[in-house]
């Protein structure tokens, strides 16, 4: 099969995208669109054309069981139902960062950095703090690699926070402003790793420390710590 | 949970970057704005209620899994989630070997709805698809919104799958053709 023909490919990825390219083709399929970005964009294209199909559907609400089930097989907090201002007044919070003009554009950024996923960048930790309470308990450790905008945080003991509440982090930057790193994992569990703004790396050598506040669900809608701060950590590291 | 009933449209992009940094507030957001619409996408190629909602339920883990991987390039946000709905839908439907209808009525009457529930803004695929003959435009509708297979096609539409086969090529090449035209 020669894939590098375009009008075979296009017809491929119709077929794809049809439905029609079954078990042994089908997974071949699925394996050169990992890596070819082109045949990514005709099978890209090929939705976009045939989308007004699925766009005049009925819907059909689901049982809420169904709801359930995901929040229990991702681990998720049971009683995280969306509630309708917070959505918007969190808006406010991405269109907040400096630089950044919408939240897709935020991510697309970070993630623009970050090799396409066949490649791994290695995490490389330059900075480490553990965030403890007033027993000196470790709650979470924070590792940031700063070079790649990339967090890894183990929430070793997290105190449930209060309903409707949630934790976020700030780096407390030189001019005393804290920037806000995102929102902490909530329960005790397995360290997560994600991405934090790009613009926001070049504030760590300088900055004094972490903090940890309690937001509303979703996190602060203003852009700076609206609750009460209840940790601080030093942040150690920033040699290599 | 209740579908949403609000009226402002919800930013499905901006949610989906938010589950992308882990945000569980936005995937439920996200869920509520669209889960009608990829439970209806997969029950339609399904058929079977618990088979659709296993699909829903696969769907929305991809989707917490995968949400970083959404691109503008890839198209609009809505379409990127279907577009995950339909190939687990058609993932489920291939395990089970679905028995070919019984009486097909049904199914061909609905076809021509399916088209004519295009709004004014999807015109180009209406129009497009009028352009078909009848017999090549029920297997791209039967393909993309029922999830049949070559084998189904030629069984129900009682024509050689060889035919079946060509009939599709010549239909994609054709809709290509009329899209390049008229956009």
């Amino acid at each position: 099969m020669n894939y590098r023909n375009p009008e075979l490919r296009a017809l491929l990825a119709g077929e794809y995208v049809l439905g029609s390219l079954h078990g042994g083709a089908r997974r071949r399929f699925e394996q050169l669109l990992q890596s070819d970005p082109q045949l990514r964009a005709e099978v890209s294209a090929w939705e976009a054309r045939f989308a007004p199909l699925d766009q005049a559907i009925e819907p059909v609400t689901p049982p809420t069981a169904v709801w359930k089930h995901i929040q229990q097989r991702l681990g998720h907090a049971e009683d995280t139902v969306p509630e309708k201002p917070g959505w918007f007044a969190r808006l406010a919070l991405w269109r907040g960062l400096t630089a950044v003009t919408s939240l897709a554009t935020l991510v697309l950024a970070v993630l623009l950095l970050l090799p396409p996923s066949e490649q791994v960048i290695p995490f490389r930790a330059d900075y480490v703090a553990v965030v403890n309470d007033a027993e000196q308990r470790p709650l979470w450790l924070l590792r940031a690699d700063s070079r790649n905008s990339r967090l890894r945080l183990e929430p070793l003991w997290v105190p449930a926070p209060p309903s409707g509440k949630t934790y976020e982090l700030w780096l407390l930057a030189e001019d005393g402003v804290p920037r806000s790193l995102g929102l902490l994992p909530q329960t005790t569990g397995e360290e997560v790793e994600r991405g934090f703004e790009v613009a926001l790396a070049g504030e760590f050598p300088a900055a004094s420390g972490i903090a940890v506040s309690l937001e509303p669900s979703g996190g602060s809608p203003t852009g700076l710590p609206t609750g009460p701060v209840l940790y601080q950590a030093e942040l150690m590291g920033g040699a290599g | 949970m209740p579908p949403s009933t609000s009226a402002v449209p919800p930013d499905l992009a901006a949610l989906l970057a938010a589950c992308a940094l882990r945000d569980q507030q936005a995937f439920a957001e996200l869920y509520r704005h669209s889960s009608a619409n990829l439970f209806a996408i997969a029950l339609r190629i399904v058929s079977e209620r618990s088979l659709a909602e296993e699909v829903l339920q696969e769907t929305f883990i991809k989707i917490w899994q995968h949400a970083g991987d959404y691109r503008t390039q890839r198209g609009q946000p809505m379409t990127w989630l279907a577009s995950i709905a339909r190939y687990q839908a058609l993932d489920v439907l291939r395990r089970q070997k679905r028995q070919p209808q019984a009486s097909g009525a049904e199914d061909v009457e609905q076809l021509p709805t399916a088209v004519a529930g295009l709004t004014a803004d999807d015109d180009t695929l209406q129009r497009c698809l009028a352009r078909l003959e009848e017999a090549q435009r029920q297997c791209v509708l039967l393909a993309y919104c029922e999830g049949y297979s070559h084998q189904e096609l030629s069984e129900r539409l009682t024509t050689p799958i060889g035919t079946v086969k060509s009939w599709i090529r010549r239909s994609l090449q054709r809709l290509k053709g009329c899209f390049r035209e008229l956009s």
